[in-house]
């Protein structure tokens, strides 16, 4: 036991990613009081000025302006809030949709269970980012549509792990117990299996909150974003593109925000995962 | 082992079917794709003409038993755009992308694989650390990044490799690199781990205890075990590479499925789309099956289960 509580331990790594985590959280929910500028704000006269340390940079926009004299910092604080709104709700819906599917298809076995789980590894062998750029240019390119594009690609792996879970919780004693007490199946699913696969839940969940950004970037990357003017980390990266030689502050901001951001929150997924549930190491 | 085969086979059959079904429908819930492809100016008779002439006229189950019965031999139907044939398209394109993914796959290989012995062999020291930092990196990293950023460096910085399209092998490098970053990872940190586990076994220290030279202990009687799990992921990644590549393809204007398709979405060109996805998910079920059938019988549990 002893050596599973010092593979979790708390390494400056961990607690330099748990600050970056909450630098970018508050910026994203206080956007409007924190951001310098107006993330639409356009001007002409200010186009690709660098950031504050080059020369010709000014502090009136630390980290330079964009192709349309965009302050790119401002971008950058409005993009976080559009990149966390996508991962949480992504995550959280398809959580949930894997949740109630594993736990029927666990629980009832036979027919049902094969079926569903038929689906879900026709999901899992999906070509996932075509499906997703069809989904979201077919359903139109909104916040919406994204996350239901990614949902569709990720719940089918909570399914899987909730159901595994469920098979092997449903022969034990206390859901025998539950059944003869005389508990409706709904009862012995939520409040006897539900809160004993809470803990896989949580640490695949937080597992996948930077791969999440990354198609959710790479959406945005491919025009299958939030629809611009809508400031999002994908569609920055490739407006700068064809500018990287004179203004490299343009894609390569952004650039560094995604990979911080990724960086951080799978540094806390693999923490927490120690913490909860360390027998999924290997995931 | 038989029962197991014919197993897997219908399952694969059924993911196909799920991919043709989905890919289907989804083209179809916008609507008539003759109110896209048509300038607004057209009238209501050529739409109707137009509707007749792609079949887009009669009942949606109708138009997708067509579709399926074509499909199954081999003719994926024609493109809205240019009207080409939408198998020779593919067949075009596909060769281009399998040998970008082929080499982006050894490029994944021949770094993963060394990188996670070191790391495993010498846990804990700097190339450890040094070896996990690219792991975590690489898995940090969405390839376009990765892209950008190695076209700006050697291509257009150094000038020491072209920046887009097919030509020589100069133009696979920056492609395939940029393509097997996120395998070479993976790869990496798999060995690593299941080398870890391989090394704390009895019959390694049994090998130890007999004297067996050190770099066979490592080469021979923990590599061997250790890669097996490594082959398993590396045969389920170039499925996962061949969809990756759109976003490679793209950037570097390579001629493969992968810009194909994004090309065909940008257009709506539905034939297109639905061959080249459905030509996708059949690679990825059968180099999964093939994967799983090796695995089978390198691993005798596995037909158990």
């Amino acid at each position: 036991m002893k050596m599973k509580i010092s593979r979790a331990r708390l390494t400056p790594v961990v607690l330099a990613s748990a600050i970056i985590i909450t630098i970018i959280i508050v910026t994203a929910v206080f956007a409007d009081y924190i951001a310098p500028h107006s993330p639409y704000e356009t001007s002409l006269s200010q186009r690709l000025t660098p950031p504050f340390w080059q020369e010709g940079g000014s502090l009136a926009y630390p980290l330079g302006t964009d192709l349309v004299g965009r302050d790119i910092l401002s971008r950058l604080i409005y993009g976080a809030r559009a990149s966390i709104i996508v991962a949480v709700a992504t995550i959280l819906l398809a959580g949930t949709i894997g949740l109630v599917i594993g736990l029927i298809s666990g629980y009832s076995g036979g027919l049902v269970d094969a079926v569903l789980m038929r689906i879900a590894d026709a999901v899992l062998t999906f070509p996932l980012i075509l499906l997703a750029i069809l989904l979201v240019i077919v359903l139109g390119p909104s916040f919406i549509n994204v996350i239901i594009a990614i949902a569709f690609m990720l719940w089918a792996r909570y399914a899987r792990v909730v159901r595994g879970e469920v098979i092997s919780l449903k022969e034990r004693d206390f859901v025998t117990l539950a059944k003869i007490a005389g508990c409706s199946t709904t009862r012995i699913l939520s409040r006897h299996l539900f809160p004993n696969v809470q803990n896989p839940l949580m640490v695949l969940m937080t597992l996948q909150v930077g791969w999440v950004i990354v198609v959710e970037a790479t959406l945005s990357f491919l025009g299958a974003g939030v629809p611009p003017p809508a400031p999002a980390w994908g569609s920055m990266v490739a407006e700068g593109r064809n500018y990287l030689t004179q203004a490299w502050w343009v894609t390569g901001m952004p650039g560094l925000a995604i990979i911080l951001t990724v960086l951080s929150f799978n540094m806390i997924g693999d923490w927490i995962r120690d913490i909860l549930d360390p027998r999924l190491r290997q995931v | 082992m038989q029962r197991y085969i014919v197993y897997r086979i219908g399952q694969g059959l059924l993911v196909i079917w799920l991919v043709s079904l989905v890919i289907f429908f989804l083209g179809h819930v916008t609507g008539d794709p003759s109110e896209l492809l048509l300038p607004i100016e057209a009238s209501e008779q050529d739409r109707e003409l137009f509707r007749a002439k792609w079949g887009l006229d009669r009942p949606l189950y109708v138009q997708y038993v067509v579709f399926m019965a074509s499909a199954a031999t081999g003719d994926l139907g024609v493109s809205y755009v240019g009207a080409r044939a939408v198998g020779e398209l593919i067949a075009q394109r596909l060769p281009n992308s399998l040998k970008l993914c082929g080499f982006a796959m050894l490029i994944a290989l021949l770094g993963g694989i060394p990188l996670g012995i070191v790391a495993a062999v010498k846990k804990d020291t700097g190339l450890d650390f040094l070896a996990r930092l690219v792991a975590v990196l690489g898995q940090s990293m969405p390839s376009f990044l990765i892209g950008l950023l190695f076209l700006e460096l050697f291509s257009v910085r150094l000038c020491l490799l072209p920046t887009s399209g097919m030509g020589g092998w100069s133009h696979y490098v920056l492609p395939a690199a940029t393509l097997s970053w996120l395998t070479t990872a993976g790869i990496m940190r798999l060995l690593r781990s299941s080398m870890l586990d391989v090394m704390d076994s009895e019959y390694l220290k049994m090998a130890r205890i007999k004297g067996v030279a050190e770099r066979w202990v490592i080469g021979k009687h923990a590599l061997r075990n250790a890669v097996i799990p490594v082959i398993t992921f590396a045969g389920m990644q170039f499925a996962i590479m061949l969809t990756a590549a759109v976003v490679v393809e793209t950037i570097f204007a390579w001629p493969g499925i992968g810009r194909l398709a994004y090309e065909a979405i940008i257009n709506r060109d539905f034939p297109v789309i639905r061959g080249v996805i459905l030509t996708v998910a059949v690679i990825v079920v059968i180099v999964n099956l093939t994967v799983d059938i090796i695995y089978a019988y390198v691993d005798p549990r596995v037909r158990y289960r």
